[in-house]
């Protein structure tokens, strides 16, 4: 079982920062999560809001050497869980500790385990079951995690905390393998790692199993081999994220199958690929992978990828899912999914998975392209495409408005409705096909999985917002704000971070409503 | 237990906006998870407008029983699907948009048998707040459909039908 905890950005940097704020005193804090959680295999615990103990009522006790918060404080924090399903993780600094190996220390585990009366961790078990409890402490350079395990009755480490793409060793893991590696972006080294102790050295010497665990996907030979020249653009770090990422790919047609492919060579880990078409004639000249047979057999194009990246990268896991992202059951595969790249270039599907990236705190890229002709259809007057980058926390699509109300509804319609409405002429051009190549398919994909490979192994400013022009051979980006109080994004709208607390959207085309009679 | 954002949000629509001002014994909705509907079992009609289904409790006076179809991507996803009372009548003029009969094509309205009239409405513009008081909701689109039926230029601009 691994355990992991997720926080946006913003978040840790607020908790963060608060919690070192003073060197001489110990801060404390709560942050509340969501879960994602598959048995057996992981426990992800989402952080969606940071409440700081900021007054003096908040606490029983503060000292540089300890702290404790008041009973009332903890009461509030405990009530607010059980009641809206939250999970909890207590955080707390050392701040007098700048070594690269903070450890909880013997006051701590009084107050989470007990030593004469009841620990918070054997209260919380008790009070509230299906709450999972877990705690950090942060140093001035590194930080610790555990998690209590009511079954085992004692905590054990948190093997992972995640800052977006960004991997924090914990404490425990670090004094386990006896070696510090850090994965940092450019953006946020000085908060995190500017003076730990040489992470950013070891990380460009390379270390061919950078998180202990024997998951690094081979060899430290053969990834030289295979990867040699790679390696040498983004170093040995970097492909070892690639070998450890799992990324999910929507849409296995003219965008999608070439993201599986570069996917596939780049070297990385498990591909989850959904899409719900079979090959057709049309296809054989954009997607990857696919033969004429495929069009003769009706051959699913998740099948037909499949073949084709194991033919490229026999090590690969990959998952095909032949359904509709539009599905709760095929959004379902997507929670275990380190990033998520789509190719669909659908407002309904992009309305799904911004939602999903939100509730789940995963990293989601969409591309779209586009090629519009003049009306006798000779000529292009427009050609080119959109990468867009959405990281949890941040904006999201419907900040930016790229989700299309009109488009929306079109494509949600039901097919009788949909059929009404263009016998009524308020739709048209609906069944005819847009014009497609593959050279500007690749184009975009190409730049998207930059993109994605920037977020996973920083090597240059980030760029979320990106516009290609075909025609204009031109290519720029721009930047993005949140959308106040966005109904998706925002705090406020209670859906960051929440995981399985709420449920998947069911977006299918219901062609049996059960309506009352009048 | 998981939680439905959609079903949490009509269910809050409903008990915060729609209960206060057409009372909780006026509205029915889908028991259902999915909660595919909402119904006005008594919905005023604008000035012009009258009830003339004999079999109604409505005849001759200017109410009917309203359907709301809610779409499954609500409340991303405007409303589109609205039916009336069968028989309506405004005036002496044939009312446009208005089927009352099963029809073909254009028209079909598969929801006749069920004593519904399609009103051909549909919502273009849509911006939902998380606050459910601000920005569109239900009670918004029963003012549209109230305006539409008066045949306000504002409503149109919104609309077409």
């Amino acid at each position: 079982m691994k355990y992991m905890i997720v926080f946006p950005e913003i978040v840790y940097d607020d908790c963060r920062t608060f919690l070192l704020r003073d060197p001489h005193n110990e801060q404390f804090g709560y942050l509340l999560a969501g879960v994602n959680e598959e048995t057996d295999q992981y426990v992800k615990l989402l952080v969606h809001t940071f409440l700081p103990a900021e007054s003096r009522e908040d606490l029983e006790y503060q000292s540089t050497g300890g702290i404790c918060p008041s009973p009332k404080f903890q009461m509030r924090v405990y009530s607010m869980c059980k009641r809206e399903g939250y999970h909890l993780i207590d955080v707390h600094s050392h701040p007098f500790d700048n070594s690269a190996y903070v450890r909880f220390s013997g006051i701590d585990d009084r107050y989470e385990f007990g030593s004469g009366r009841e620990g918070v961790f054997g209260f919380t078990a008790m009070w509230n079951p299906g709450m999972y409890h877990a705690s950090i402490v942060f140093g001035q350079n590194s930080l610790d995690a555990r998690i209590y395990r009511a079954d085992m009755g004692r905590a054990v480490p948190i093997d992972e905390v995640r800052v977006f793409s960004r991997i924090i060793p914990t404490g425990a893991r670090l004094r386990q393998r006896q070696t510090i590696a850090e994965v940092t972006t450019p953006q946020v080294a000085s908060s995190t790692t500017a003076e730990t102790e040489q992470p950013t050295e070891e990380k460009k010497t390379g270390n061919d199993d950078v998180f202990g665990d024997g998951s690094s996907g081979g060899s430290s030979d053969a990834l030289n081999t295979l990867y040699s020249r790679q390696i040498l653009a983004f170093g040995k770090a970097g492909q070892e994220e690639l070998a450890n990422t799992t990324v999910a790919v929507i849409g296995a047609g003219g965008l999608g199958s070439i993201v599986v492919e570069i996917l596939a060579r780049l070297g990385i880990r498990e591909i989850i690929c959904v899409d719900d078409d079979v090959i057709e004639a049309s296809n054989l000249s954009r997607v990857l992978g696919s033969t004429a047979q495929d069009v003769e057999n009706h051959t699913a194009k998740v099948h037909a990828l499949g073949r084709h990246v194991k033919t490229i990268n026999p090590e690969i896991i990959y998952t095909p899912v032949m359904d509709t992202i539009l599905n709760p059951q095929a959004q379902a595969f997507l929670k275990r999914a380190d990033f998520i790249i789509s190719g669909t270039d659908t407002h309904s599907s992009r309305l799904v998975l911004n939602q999903f990236a939100v509730q789940y705190l995963i990293p989601y890229i969409d591309l779209g392209f586009g090629m519009e002709t003049d009306e006798q259809r000779q000529w292009l007057v427009s050609a080119g495409g959109k990468v867009i980058t959405f990281i949890p926390g941040s904006w999201c699509f419907h900040c930016l408005g790229e989700i299309d109300q009109r488009e929306l509804q079109l494509e949600l319609m039901r097919k009788e409705d949909r059929e009404r409405q263009i016998a009524r002429g308020y739709i048209s051009g609906v069944d005819i096909p847009n014009p497609s190549v593959i050279f500007l398919n690749m184009t975009v994909a190409a730049l998207g999985i930059c993109e994605f490979l920037n977020l996973l192994a920083p090597f240059k400013e980030r760029n979320l917002y990106i516009f290609y022009d075909m025609l204009a051979t031109r290519l720029w980006s721009m930047k993005a704000k949140p959308k106040l109080e966005c109904p998706v994004c925002s705090r406020e709208a209670e859906r960051l971070g929440r995981g399985d607390l709420l449920a998947l959207e069911d977006l299918r085309d219901a062609e049996a409503r059960s309506l009352p009679e009048n | 237990m998981q939680i439905s954002p959609r079903k949490k949000r009509i269910m809050t629509e409903i008990s915060q906006l729609l209960v206060p001002l057409y009372g909780r014994d006026n509205l029915k909705w889908d028991p259902e998870e999915k909660c595919e509907w909402i119904m006005f079992e008594r919905f005023r009609l604008p000035p012009g407008w009258l009830n003339k289904r004999p079999d109604s409790p409505f005849y001759n006076t200017a109410y009917t029983p309203l359907l709301i179809e809610v779409p499954a991507g609500y409340p991303s996803v405007a409303p589109q699907n609205f039916y009336s009372e069968q028989q309506l009548q405004c005036g002496t003029d044939f009312i446009n948009h208005y089927f009352d009969r099963p029809g073909t094509g254009t028209s079909a309205n598969k929801y006749t048998s069920k004593g519904w009239a399609w009103l051909c409405i549909h919502v273009n513009a849509w911006d939902y707040k998380t606050n459910v008081a601000k920005g569109d909701n239900l009670l918004t689109v029963c003012r549209l459909i109230f305006d539409i039926l008066s045949d306000k230029r504002n409503a149109r601009r919104n609309f077409y039908s």
